[in-house]
């Protein structure tokens, strides 16, 4: 498995991503960081240029963490992993995203433009520097609400909306939730990887996973569903959502 | 006839899923494809709608009851299949007893050299047994099937290690490669084994990562291969990509 192919299943539609990026001539991470937005996007087939910036710092990201550049990385030390993050996401970077043409994609962010956006919601997106519906919809979901103070599940029926709003390449609703539901960037570059090492690093985070999965799909169950106290699918033990996760989280926009 | 022995030392790392439907997918392209279940709990069998109940199995083709030729059943997808049965877990018992039992499996397969373009044998959840050590002999390249969950380098390196013994003592080099499967991308641990396994296995690791799917587990249940279930499905998109690079790098590419 080459670099360009990795990167297409961590972060694209796997072998349909990477068919496309083969045909627009990309070889490698490198060609990916190479290729105009604009370019780039069209090889995507997505009408959000944001979309194949975002694309690209995966890209760089990835390419860092593999030693594309410069021969392999060298492995972290445990205590490494922690100090390693990536650049975050700024407000001011998604306000910098290049406006598509698309009418849609660049209209301002008013009231009742999308489901749910009150005009309060409104104010303080913008205060934020979230102003148009493509800034909406690229933004981080988690970052996102722990600065307005919303639930997550709310941030991300609102990025749905937008999406939609936006018509992007995009196609089903499933997708649109997975693509939301990605991790955020800073937990997306946890550290560089010893293989080595892999699989006694990797055990750690597996509770972890399943109990962020069960937190995640009590979020999505209709209000009520889940009660306080509750087994959760791994034993008695396991702690009720409104434990495990954010206090943000614990109410449901979709109810 | 390229013999593909799909294996790994850990059960439930998707080589039943990946024989039945990457034998689906080769089918769909024009390929006459023979999938040989070797595993006594039959689930390629059973995922075929088949059964052996009262019909020759792998075992009596293993030894030598019945010709190969006559174990042949037509399955859905325009596979034709071995099909395995219980019983076939006696063969590791009486075949122990004899010297270069490894190599049965090779021999009774020559026959049908000239009858399939590829043959797909889906090993039982262990390398160090004596099916495995068939398949592995028989086969031209060894797909060690790989899911991107907790233990599966582990297993996958373990895996590796008892076929690097077990072709030194049979002096047979078929080429190794690697498939990640059960991929979830919203999957922290998913994204890391993958990248793992990119490092630990480089070019031996196939381009395409099998997702994980719903439809998979409905075409189990079906009884079909997921090229007839859902040939749009992500799934289906999945192992077509795979059976490309199949064609794409034959042995010794």
């Amino acid at each position: 498995m080459d670099s360009l192919a990795l990167l297409c299943s961590l972060y694209g539609q796997g072998p349909v991503t990477l068919r496309r990026l083969r045909d627009a001539g990309c070889r490698t991470c490198d060609d990916v960081l190479c290729l105009e937005p604009a370019k780039l996007a069209d090889a995507l087939r997505t009408r959000l240029p944001a979309l194949a910036e975002r694309f690209q710092r995966e890209a760089r990201e990835l390419a860092a963490r593999i030693g594309e550049f410069g021969g392999p990385a060298p492995a972290l030390e445990s205590n490494e992993l922690a100090a390693v993050s990536a650049p975050a996401l700024e407000s001011n970077e998604l306000a910098a995203v290049s406006a598509p043409a698309l009418e849609e994609a660049g209209a301002q962010l008013r009231p009742e433009l999308l489901d749910g956006l009150d005009s309060a919601l409104c104010l303080r997106l913008r205060s934020l520097g979230i102003d148009r519906v493509e800034d909406l919809a690229c933004a981080d979901a988690l970052d996102l609400a722990r600065s307005l103070e919303v639930p997550v599940t709310r941030v991300v029926r609102l990025q749905f909306l937008a999406r939609r709003l936006a018509d992007t390449c995009v196609e089903t609703e499933s997708e649109l939730r997975t693509f939301t539901l990605l991790p955020r960037r800073s937990q997306l570059s946890a550290a560089r990887f010893s293989p080595a090492e892999s699989a006694g690093e990797l055990a750690p985070l597996v509770e972890q996973e399943r109990m962020e999965v069960w937190a995640r799909e009590q979020a999505f169950e209709p209000a009520g569903v889940a009660t306080e106290g509750a087994a959760g699918p791994f034993g008695a033990e396991a702690p009720a959502p409104e434990a495990s996760a954010p206090e943000s989280e614990a109410v449901d926009p979709f109810a | 006839m390229h013999t593909y022995a799909l294996a790994n030392h850990k059960g439930g790392s998707g080589k039943t899923t990946t024989a039945i439907h990457l034998a689906g997918a080769l089918a769909a392209r024009g390929r006459r494809v023979l999938l040989i279940d070797l595993d006594p709990q039959a689930h390629a069998t059973l995922g075929l709608s088949s059964e052996a109940e009262d019909s020759p199995c792998a075992l009596e083709v293993l030894t030598g009851e019945v010709r190969a030729l006559d174990a042949l059943h037509a399955a859905p997808g325009g596979i034709t299949l071995i099909p395995s049965h219980g019983r076939l877990a006696e063969f590791e018992e009486r075949a122990a007893r004899e010297l270069g039992s490894e190599g049965v499996l090779r021999r009774v397969l020559a026959p049908l050299a000239g009858r399939f373009d590829e043959c797909l044998l889906d090993c039982p959840p262990r390398a160090d047994g004596l099916l495995t050590a068939n398949a592995i002999c028989a086969c031209d390249t060894l797909l060690l099937t790989v899911e991107t969950g907790a233990f599966a380098l582990q297993g996958a390196l373990k895996a590796q290690e008892i076929v690097d013994a077990t072709l030194a003592a049979a002096r047979h080099a078929p080429e190794l490669r690697v498939v990640a499967t059960m991929f979830d991308r919203r999957l922290r641990i998913a994204r890391e084994v993958l990248i793992a396994m990119q490092a630990r296995f480089g070019a031996r690791l196939y381009d395409t990562a099998i997702r994980s799917s719903a439809r998979l587990r409905e075409a189990a249940g079906a009884g079909v291969p997921i090229q007839l279930l859902a040939p749009r499905s992500t799934a289906a998109q999945d192992f077509a990509a795979l059976a490309d690079e199949l064609a794409l790098f034959p042995v010794g590419a």
